[in-house]
């Protein structure tokens, strides 16, 4: 419950009881992000490498003059490293103040929905509950929501 | 950021600003510059910190500040000798309000009676019979910051009247509507020196009859808001009608309300100026006002006619003036007999201020407000033959700078410098026109322009021949485009750009200080204090210059005996200077000491195994060793240097600001450090690499040479890694590939060693797989998006846009220390 509560406070747009996601794909499955966190959506074009880093950090890349991490979803899930080409995408967000940028396979659609409609990530593996906000179903499949600090910010812990 | 936060920060820009102002001044009077003016600057400076503190609330910072000014106002005055001790006192106490100032803006608080001893000094100096003085605690004043403006030129400063000055003098309001203080009438009146000032009070007494004058035209001048707003001077206007013809110009300022409600772009004073003269006709004082127009009323009546509204003001209303301070200075203009307005007679006005000052109610509620202990007023507006003996007495004696103490004629209040003789009327220069900007900024200005640069040399490096005779306009619009860049690289450079007088002007205090200690005799001399360098490089320039110089006056320089065997005269000189040479800048600081002891370094070198023993390192290297990290040739440790931790202090922070030190010394003749620093800390000239396909640069400041591995030597040490030998040394070798885990394809013998120099003189060789060439590059933070990793320093972008890391070359070497000590 704890993590929807959060969310909510996140995404309060405009006082709307609804929310926008952008919806992308790794694999088959779908995930979303908060609309207002996207900065730029740009196709894979390749990341200098940073040394002794974990596999999940792709290495960075140059947006407009600042260098920014892009960050392989996948990977970060656990099922092994993206084969990046040109057709996957990098999705840059702003997590707090820091710009980062996904790769995912991807982006589908941009959903709108009701902040009800998120149900909880049900208890169990700690690394769902940790890296999802809440889920969310649209078209009758399941969208989860990323946790974009958790997928950032404890970089250092995990792995 | 809250307003007044904001406030906060301006004020300790500008104390920063005004600390250097108060050594430079301090510096000069030092060396026997007289100009009254280089105390003025120094009252002007203290009193602005104090002005600023007190809105703050910083009460140690006033009260210590309060009791300097008012030393700093009995030597200006001339009532005490500006002694060579009192200097000291003076150099020492600026030290103290600078402490003061940090400890302000950080928040933090000084310990009690911090300056305890000084303040006493100055009260001593003040007061040798003991006699009651003014308490600083009186005067913990609390206006609100309505307006501050610490830049306050409070040029002649009435000595009762320290405070309020601050809060209204704003450049545009000089006339406007902080007429009735003390220190801005000062302004008014010495620029009006051709027009008389009459002020309209509230006190009626003395009141004149009033009508219209027969010869003379009358106008009524009331200025909007606008006026102010447009940074018009009524001054300036007053000034041309004198032109015009004889003017008298009265200011009604029954407006004026009290402290708290005033507010200063607001004009509250209106004007009545009489002007006679048989060119004046009313479109002559009409073209006067003609530029603010439209911002102010203008009411014209030609001789013998008064309209109402200028006689509401004229008649009875009109009083001396309250504030003594308006008058004193005003310049000596015989009243006309035919002068409408009941002009005060500069020669009465002391006594119809001290009359005056009693039955002042604004000015004694404001000054009761202020905290300002009234009693000083009346009592100085007397004319004073006594005080005005006393400041003659010590000048007989006095050989050092001294303000010219005020004839017995002129009254204290008025502060000698203020009637200086070859003070009045100088016109002020105009100030330099400028604007406070945020730092991050401007640096963000830079960062482009860097961008932009890079962007335009691969641009130009694109342009081949075919190219060329293709698109021959394309090919011009390029060059044009990297005119314009360099320009526009060089200006924002310059607005970084700061004369390295910020720093050089603390050194002669630190060589005198020096002297002092240890007995010798030393002159300093600088050359080129204007070179600019970029802001961030001075800033870092501080430590190691006053290493440099310690180490000179310590190790250096001989004592007096010592030099006079030698032939030398006494006086040893250290020269520092500053000179600009292609894209660096070099400091220089030199002495004609006794230079190194290269025996003594030597043996000591060895001693600590700094150098092996059976080696014997050339001149120039012995020289360089003082520089070795914990090295000393001081026998005893003194209290200035010998701890081993200054000159390695000096290789570091030059370093890291990507600059270089360099020692020469000539046995018994001197020794000379020079100081190659970059002109800018924006872009960095760097060697990029490739290691395993991905591109890296590691600067060129640190790259000693290169070598093809191939003819390279190489042994192992029983860890496994490997030491690189050139010359007799055994270099440790980072292999970049294995470092930072990547899996690289190149052929052993074709990959290349670049042997840097990290810290100190220690080396270090990395291994790369490729040299691509060098370029120039601007820093960019990892850490704004990401976080730090290890080994790198930074990114960069290169032309194609493509990102790479910058090698933390010094790094690099800490973590292999720390993987050894790890491992044993």
């Amino acid at each position: 419950m704890e993590a929807i509560e959060l969310n909510e406070n996140d995404l309060e747009v405009g006082g709307a009881n609804s929310i926008q996601l952008i919806a992308f794909s790794i694999g088959e499955q779908a995930y979303g992000v908060e609309i207002t966190t996207v900065r730029e959506i740009r196709a894979w074009n390749g990341a200098t490498p940073l040394p002794n880093t974990k596999e999940f950090v792709r290495g960075v890349v140059n947006l407009r003059g600042t260098i920014v991490p892009i960050f392989d979803l996948r990977a970060r899930f656990g099922a092994g490293v993206t084969e990046a080409t040109k057709t996957h995408v990098v999705v840059v967000l702003a997590v707090g103040e820091k710009w980062i940028g996904i790769l995912v396979d991807a982006v589908s659609d941009i959903l709108t929905v009701q902040k009800n409609d998120i149900h909880p990530v049900p208890e169990g593996e700690n690394m769902d509950s940790e890296l999802l906000n809440g889920i969310v179903t649209h078209d009758s499949r399941m969208v989860g929501l990323i946790d974009l600090e958790s997928v950032v910010g404890q970089t250092g812990e995990e792995i | 950021m809250s307003e007044l936060d904001e406030f906060k920060a301006t004020y300790f820009d500008e104390c920063s600003e005004l600390l250097t102002e108060l050594e430079e001044q301090f510096m000069a009077i030092e060396e026997g510059d007289q100009d009254p003016e280089r105390l003025n600057a120094v009252f002007r400076a203290i009193h602005s910190i104090k002005g600023g503190a007190g809105a703050f609330g910083f009460t140690g910072l006033v009260g210590f500040a309060h009791s300097f000014e008012t030393l700093l106002d009995f030597v200006r005055d001339g009532r005490i000798e500006m002694s060579e001790k009192v200097l000291t006192l003076c150099i020492r106490s600026s030290d103290l309000v600078a402490d003061f100032v940090s400890a302000a803006q950080e928040g933090r608080e000084l310990e009690d009676g911090y300056g305890a001893e000084e303040k006493a000094e100055f009260e001593a100096l003040c007061n040798p019979d003991g006699a009651e003085e003014e308490e600083p605690e009186d005067f913990d004043i609390e206006f609100t910051p309505v307006m501050v403006n610490v830049d306050a030129d409070a040029d002649a400063p009435a000595a009762e009247l320290p405070d309020d000055e601050d809060v209204f003098e704003s450049p545009p309001l000089n006339a406007g509507a902080d007429t009735d203080l003390g220190a801005a009438l000062d302004d008014a009146a010495d620029d009006l020196s051709d027009a008389d000032v009459v002020f309209a009070g509230d006190g009626t007494d003395g009141a004149p009859e009033f009508g219209a004058a027969a010869d003379a035209w009358t106008l009524t001048f009331t200025p909007l808001p606008a006026l102010f707003e447009r940074a018009n001077d009524p001054l300036l206007l007053f000034r041309e009608l004198a032109i015009v013809g004889d003017s008298q110009v009265n200011a009604d300022i029954r407006e004026i309300p009290e402290l708290n409600d005033f507010e200063p772009f607001h004009p509250y004073c209106q004007w009545v100026i009489t002007l006679k003269g048989d060119d004046v006709t009313e479109e002559r004082i009409r073209e006067v006002f003609e530029f603010v127009e439209g911002d102010c009323e203008i009411e014209v009546t030609p001789p013998g006619e008064l309209s109402e509204r200028q006689t509401s003001i004229l008649v009875g209303e009109i009083g001396p003036a309250d504030d003594q301070a308006a008058t004193e200075p005003a310049p000596e203009v015989p009243a006309e007999a035919s002068a409408p307005a009941p002009a005060l007679e500069v020669p009465e006005a002391p006594a119809a201020a001290a009359d005056d000052a009693g039955d002042a109610p604004s000015f004694a509620d404001l000054a009761g407000e202020l905290g300002v202990d009234m009693d000083a007023a009346p009592e100085e507006a007397k004319p004073e033959e006594p005080v005005a003996e006393k400041a003659e007495a010590p000048k007989e004696t006095a050989p050092t700078p001294q303000p010219p103490a005020s004839e017995p004629a002129a009254k204290s209040t008025a502060p000698a410098f203020g009637n200086a003789p070859a003070k009045p009327k100088t016109p002020e220069k105009p100030p330099v026109q400028s604007i406070r900007v945020d730092l991050d900024k401007v640096d963000r200005v830079v960062n482009m322009v860097g961008e932009l640069v890079i962007t335009q040399s691969m641009l130009t490096q694109q342009m081949d021949e075919t190219l060329r005779d293709k698109y021959q306009e394309l090919v011009r619009g390029i060059e044009v485009l990297a005119q314009t860049t360099r320009g526009l690289q060089d200006s924002v450079m310059a607005i970084r750009a700061q004369p390295v007088k910020s720093v050089f002007s603390r050194m002669p205090r630190l060589v005198r200080e020096l002297a002092n200690k240890t007995g010798k005799k030393i002159k300093l001399e600088m050359v080129g204090e204007n070179t600019e360098i970029d802001k961030t490089v001075i800033e870092q320039l501080s430590d190691p210059l006053t290493h440099m110089i310690r180490n000179s006056a310590d190790h250096g320089i001989e004592s007096c005996e010592k030099r006079t065997e030698r032939r030398k005269p006494e006086q040893g000189t250290i020269t520092l200077s500053a000179e600009q040479a292609g894209g660096n800048i070099l400091i220089i600081v030199e002495d004609d000491g006794a230079g190194i002891n290269r025996e003594r370094v030597l043996a000591i070198a060895k001693e600590r195994g700094v150098v092996p023993q059976d080696q014997t390192p050339s001149d120039e290297q012995i020289d360089n060793l003082i520089f070795a990290p914990g090295f000393s040739t001081a026998s005893e440790i003194s209290d200035i240097s010998g701890r081993g931790v200054g000159m390695d202090v000096v290789l570091s922070n030059i370093k890291k600001i990507g600059g270089s030190v360099h020692v020469r010394s000539n046995p018994g003749r001197g020794t000379r450090m020079t100081l190659r620093l970059p002109l800018t800390l924006a872009v960095l000239d760097v060697m990029l690499v490739s290691v395993a396909g991905c591109p890296y640069v590691v600067p060129l400041s640190s790259i000693v040479e290169t070598i093809q591995a191939g003819r390279a030597e190489f042994g192992k040490v029983p860890s496994g890694s490997r030491l690189l030998q050139i010359r007799g040394e055994y270099v440790p070798v980072v292999d970049l590939a294995t470092r930072f885990a990547m899996h690289t394809d190149a052929d052993e013998n074709e990959r290349f060693v670049v042997l840097c120099e990290a810290e100190g003189t220690n080396k270090l060789a990395i291994i790369v797989d490729e040299i691509i060439g060098q370029q120039q590059v601007v820093i960019k933070s990892l850490e704004e998006n990401y976080e730090r990793i290890d080994g790198i320093a930074g990114g960069t972008i290169l032309g194609d846009g493509q990102v790479a890391l910058i090698v933390d070359v010094q790094g690099l070497k800490t973590t292999r220390v720390n993987h050894r000590s790890a491992a044993a």
